[in-house]
């Protein structure tokens, strides 16, 4: 059985999206939109390959002007100048094409093909073939089909990897022999997402190899591209076994004895309750005990920046300052503004790899359901599944907080559906006795775990949350104007 | 050759280098088209491949339109879409009774040439290209000695 190479394309994320990178020799077609970023993927993978010794053809025809080009690649961090004219070797057929001589512009490239020997090749943009061929022949289709095989066949007799740039759309598809011939077709699209837009990758087709199917969020920096594929991924090295049963300690005095110990390592929590109830600050709790056990922590905050976290966590009695200047909290904020869900959460799991966190908060569900936008939110429930799951997976105990609006006409104790994230579920509630305004909590579910059924009054103070006594002699608490039937007030 | 002013840039000194590789001699006022033609010629040849002949024609023809400011023969040259002017058409231009004049014309036009070239893909991507044609000329040059409002700006994208 006949195997090959497979090459890592040097953009972040996308080998996993090809199943492990992309087959050597193939012949791949890259469509998408305008300013989607086809030119600087297919820089971005000759300048992580292409060496003197197997170098790169970049072949320009019609399009983004050739010295435009040039320009705007040099602002990525992988374009390295002294590779120009060694590993990576440009040419120019616009004149060809203009001209309308399609076999002038195959013969021009195979002969510089022949000449460089390269190991990869790019045509950009391969769209104004397309349209040139429908301009020279009664039968189009067929001219383009005898084109592009004749180029895969020469890319072929030299092994070359290539890629066949051009703002091509979807609906082509069906009618245009490219995509047929091709090995790989790769879409980049940029789509509308309320007032914003969001980048996604697509693999439509990839012989040779099992392609992670789906749209994939990419970004694109100085660094070049990076892809955010929909996959399940492992941590590079679980923090903990996944037997482990020891007890996390909540940092809150009386919370760990509700929970028989504490929350179990590895499990996902979810604190809910409705605005002031304390959530934030059971979270920054949580943490701040992780730290104070010898632990590492990661903290995402989607309501409050850094350093009003840091600051509201210093009245607790935390200094994460220190913790964060000794590498030991990785404490990071996203605004609700063009956000990615996917994006998201890998940064989650690379801060967690990076500082061997045993503990992660998430503060809060809601802040992160406000801030993803358009479709990502309906994409949310998923993608936390995901997270959640390599998370818990690897050992990391997960604390996540939600906003639950407190109703009375129906019972639920987390929102957006999320339940069946949470191995355990920590409910906050106000409850009014004789006109003043309670803080009530309860722990309705721990899977792994014995757990008290009772609510609890605590108040929030100076140093933070104490839980006080159950409150035995309450009757109706869900309701909000709970029966007092003893003597008893919290 | 004539001496550069104390204040010619480094594109101006690189022009010059140029020329001087490519034949100019102090006693020849032929040899200032001659020797101007080759250097276009041959950076014709290395760009075309990396711009394309559309690019170099953009070159060209932007440095003729700031360079008559100072020269005004040369707004009387020649821009061809594809390639350089022919050697007769640059000696109608550079030739002038006086050579030193023909040579400052011939060095104005090469410098403004090779820096908007520099300012459009950076002198770190030019001196690569030239070097490949006159290594002599660039080994002893930096582009940290050209205009440092040349460098190339990083992309200011999405960075999260």
């Amino acid at each position: 059985m006949p195997t090959f190479d497979i090459l890592r394309t040097g953009v972040p994320g996308l080998d996993t999206v090809l199943g492990g990178g992309l087959p050597a020799g193939s012949f791949n077609v890259v469509g998408g939109d305008p300013g989607a970023g086809k030119t600087t993927l297919a820089h971005q993978i000759l300048f992580a390959n292409a060496t003197e010794e197997r170098p790169a053809l970049f072949c320009t025809l019609v399009g983004e002007p050739p010295i435009k080009m040039l320009r705007y690649q040099q602002q990525f961090d992988f374009f390295d100048v002294e590779r120009v004219g060694s590993a990576i070797h440009y040419m120019n057929l616009h004149g060809e094409v203009l001209e309308g001589d399609l076999d002038g512009v195959f013969d021009a490239l195979v002969e510089e093909v022949e000449r460089l020997e390269p190991a990869f090749v790019v045509v950009d943009s391969f769209r104004s073939v397309t349209a040139q061929a429908r301009l020279e022949s009664r039968a189009p289709s067929s001219r383009l089909r005898s084109f592009v095989q004749r180029l895969s066949n020469a890319m072929t007799r030299w092994e070359t990897t290539s890629f066949l740039l051009g703002e091509f759309r979807t609906e082509e598809t069906p009618n245009n022999p490219l995509f047929t011939i091709a090995d790989g077709v790769f879409w980049l699209r940029q789509q509308p997402q309320g007032d914003t837009r969001v980048r996604k990758l697509t693999v439509s087709k990839l012989r040779g190899a099992a392609e992670l199917a789906g749209q994939h969020v990419y970004r694109i920096s100085s660094a070049g591209l990076r892809v955010y594929p929909r996959a399940f991924r492992d941590l590079d090295d679980p923090v903990h076994d996944t037997a482990d049963r020891t007890r996390m300690a909540t940092g809150v005095e009386g919370l760990d004895e509700m929970l028989d110990g504490g929350f179990v390592r590895g499990d996902a929590v979810i604190v809910s309750g409705p605005s002031g109830t304390g959530k934030s600050v059971l979270g920054m709790h949580f943490a701040g005990a992780g730290l104070d056990a010898g632990e590492n922590v990661v903290v995402a905050t989607f309501e409050e920046n850094v350093d009003r976290f840091i600051d509201r966590a210093a009245l607790l009695g935390n200094d994460f300052r220190s913790a964060v200047a000794e590498n030991r909290l990785s404490l990071f904020h996203r605004r609700p503004l063009d956000l990615s869900v996917d994006e998201t959460f890998e940064e989650i799991l690379d801060r967690v790899d990076e500082i061997r966190a045993s503990r992660v908060v998430i503060d809060s569900l809601s802040g992160l359901q406000v801030a993803a936008s358009g479709t990502e939110a309906e994409r949310l429930r998923e993608s936390m599944g995901r997270l959640v799951q390599t998370l818990t997976t690897a050992g990391v105990t997960v604390m996540m907080t939600a906003e639950l609006s407190q109703q009375v006409d129906q019972l639920r104790f987390t929102p957006h559906d999320s339940s069946f994230l949470a191995d355990d579920v920590v409910l906050l509630r106000y409850v009014e006795v004789r006109g003043r305004l309670k803080t009530v909590m309860s722990v309705v579910k721990m899977r792994r775990s014995a757990h008290t059924r009772a609510f609890h009054h605590y108040e929030i103070g100076a140093e933070g949350i104490a839980v006080g006594r159950a409150l035995e002699n309450f009757h109706g608490i869900l309701t909000g104007v709970p029966e007092i039937t003893g003597d008893a007030e919290p | 050759m004539e001496r550069l002013p104390p204040d010619a840039t480094p594109a101006e000194s690189l022009a010059r280098d140029l020329l001087s590789a490519e034949g100019y001699t102090r006693d020849s006022v032929e040899s200032v088209s001659d020797a101007g033609a080759a250097v276009l010629s041959r950076l014709f040849e290395r760009l075309r491949p990396v711009i394309g002949a559309g690019g170099f024609e953009i070159l060209l023809g932007r440095a003729a339109i700031v360079g008559a400011r100072v020269h005004s023969e040369l707004g009387n040259l020649p821009i061809p879409e594809v390639g350089p002017p022919s050697v007769e058409e640059l000696g109608r231009v550079f030739e002038d009774p006086d050579g030193a004049s023909g040579l400052e014309i011939a060095t104005r036009l090469l410098a403004d040439l090779l820096a908007f070239l520099g300012r459009l893909v950076g002198w770190g991507l030019t001196l690569v290209l030239l070097r490949e044609v006159w290594p002599d000329v660039i080994a002893s040059r930096d582009p940290a000695d050209f205009d440092d409002s040349s460098s190339m700006p990083r992309y200011r994208g999405e960075e999260s």
